[in-house]
């Protein structure tokens, strides 16, 4: 059993319906988004909401937000241009960057508890039926399975240039060698590409759509949960 | 035996940046046999099986089943010769083992319910069950090879075409492979310079160089025609070696 599939589906959250997914997370997304300012109350309300998913489905939030704090940096970048090139008064800037700050991590958050552990071939058949674009739905489907081999790849690269440097390194020489050693990545990549195309051809695949077989059926609770957690989102813009 | 599948007629193909790949390459395939196609790096073997089942096009005439090959008739040739890659990651290219076991049958618009008994059943039979739902990314080279063959087994085909099946598999899996692919009962067409392999599951033999056939024929004859394969930058396997040394030895 591979290591991502352990403790798979065993909480109501694992369980759910991956389109009833990411619908609540782009409806929770949407809902963060349009929330005015100042709007301190709602956002406590918008993240108790996601603690309660997460107790109920027994799912860490503690990871989660620690997973999100990986994504602070950009957002200090981000709070450096509004000080840097805003028009606002000092007071009205450093409202904006904490609206900002907030918005993102619930939303990073809500993308962490309702995405990200879902499994990515459910995710991809549910963004399938939704009716993404199923080149981009394939494009995402081969970055996640390729992006493996590459790095294998730009590994051996790797390795097989240290392995000929000798001597101290110095900056403009390492410089000239990984801009030498991208179009190699390149290359390999473009040759791959072409022999993927060739295996996906002699499967008769017609160069359209690529077509997968639907697995997913909606469940009775599904809706239900779904239906639960619209509520909740009402009641809190209604509400506060 | 002597029913034709498959038929090359002066095949010639030159890649984008003018490197001839075949220079007027005819054979016969008859169904049933295990035909070896050998040769060294570069001779063309890759080239010749992506023209069996229309990947690539080159000048000159390819039959399968008595039908040329043509931009109509690709669906149909497609599920009737099965092209099993000699890199498994670019075989195994959907999320899921289930997902590219089911790929050419899904492309071939099957009802769910065949489709789903059909690859459960291949995988069933290649020891694959319980790894459905797994990606690629996280089996073992010799489980990726099972996979690989699954893929194209679960459509039936007439022809199965495997490009260097056993390259970089450890002795056991190896052992493995020869034993699975001399159950499968179809006629095969195995490109490889594992001579050790032809001359166990080979029936007969085409040997090429430079884009051309130069020798054809009994496996065993041509194995142990040293000469030959020394100037095709091939040479005698061991299995074969031994073979003729222990005749030769009084027990």
């Amino acid at each position: 059993m591979s290591q991502t599939n352990l403790n798979f589906r065993t909480n109501f959250l694992r369980k759910l319906d991956p389109r009833v997914k990411v619908f609540l997370f782009v409806a929770f997304s949407l809902v963060v988004v349009v929330t005015p300012v100042p709007g301190g109350r709602r956002f406590a309300a918008y993240f108790l909401f996601l603690l309660a998913i997460a107790a109920l489905s027994r799912e860490s939030l503690a990871r989660s937000i620690k997973q999100t704090a990986l994504l602070f940096p950009f957002l200090l970048g981000l709070g450096l241009t509004i000080f840097l090139f805003g028009r606002e008064t000092p007071a009205q800037k450093i409202n904006l960057f904490l609206t900002l700050g907030i918005k993102t991590f619930l939303i990073l958050l809500a993308l962490q508890l309702f995405l990200l552990r879902t499994e990515f071939y459910r995710l991809l058949k549910a963004l399938e039926s939704l009716r993404v674009p199923s080149l981009a739905v394939a494009i995402v489907s081969f970055a996640h399975r390729y992006l493996f081999l590459f790095r294998e790849e730009v590994g051996r690269l790797m390795k097989a240039k240290e392995s000929r440097t000798f001597g101290r390194k110095k900056l403009y020489r390492e410089i000239t060698i990984v801009s030498h050693l991208v179009p190699a990545i390149a290359t390999r990549s473009l040759e791959r590409s072409e022999r993927i195309y060739a295996a996906m051809l002699s499967r008769g695949y017609d160069g359209k759509t690529i077509r997968t077989m639907d697995v997913l059926k909606l469940r009775k609770e599904d809706i239900l949960v779904c239906g639960i957690a619209i509520f909740f989102l009402a009641v809190i813009m209604i509400v506060f | 035996m002597n029913d034709k599948v498959l038929e090359v007629k002066e095949l010639s193909f030159i890649y984008p940046d003018q490197t001839c790949a075949l220079r007027g390459v005819s054979f016969v395939v008859y169904r049933g046999e295990t035909l070896a196609v050998i040769g060294s790096n570069g001779a063309g073997k890759s080239t010749l099986l992506l023209h069996l089942n229309g990947v690539l096009r080159g000048r000159g005439r390819v039959e399968v089943l008595s039908e040329p090959i043509s931009r109509k008739n690709l669906r149909k040739i497609r599920s009737k010769v099965g092209l099993v890659f000699q890199d498994p990651d670019d075989q195994l290219f959907m999320p899921t083992i289930f997902d590219d076991v089911a790929f050419g049958l899904v492309q071939q618009e099957r009802p769910a319910d065949e489709i789903l008994e059909r690859v459960m059943r291949i995988l069933r039979a290649l020891g694959l069950e319980g790894l459905e739902r797994r990606s690629a990314a996280h089996l073992s080279l010799g489980e990726k090879k099972k996979a690989t063959l699954a893929t194209v087994l679960v459509l039936e085909p007439e022809i199965l075409v495997l490009d260097e099946p056993a390259s970089g598999l450890d002795p056991g899996t190896r052992r493995a492979l020869i034993k699975l692919l001399t159950e499968i009962i179809v006629t095969k067409i195995i490109a490889t310079h594992d001579l050790d392999l032809v001359a166990e599951i080979a029936t007969r033999l085409i040997l090429m160089d430079t884009g051309q056939v130069v020798a054809e024929g009994n496996p065993e004859a041509i194995l142990r025609n040293q000469d030959l394969l020394e100037d095709h930058r091939l040479e005698v396997p061991l299995s074969v070696v031994l073979r003729k040394a222990l005749k030769n030895t009084p027990l």
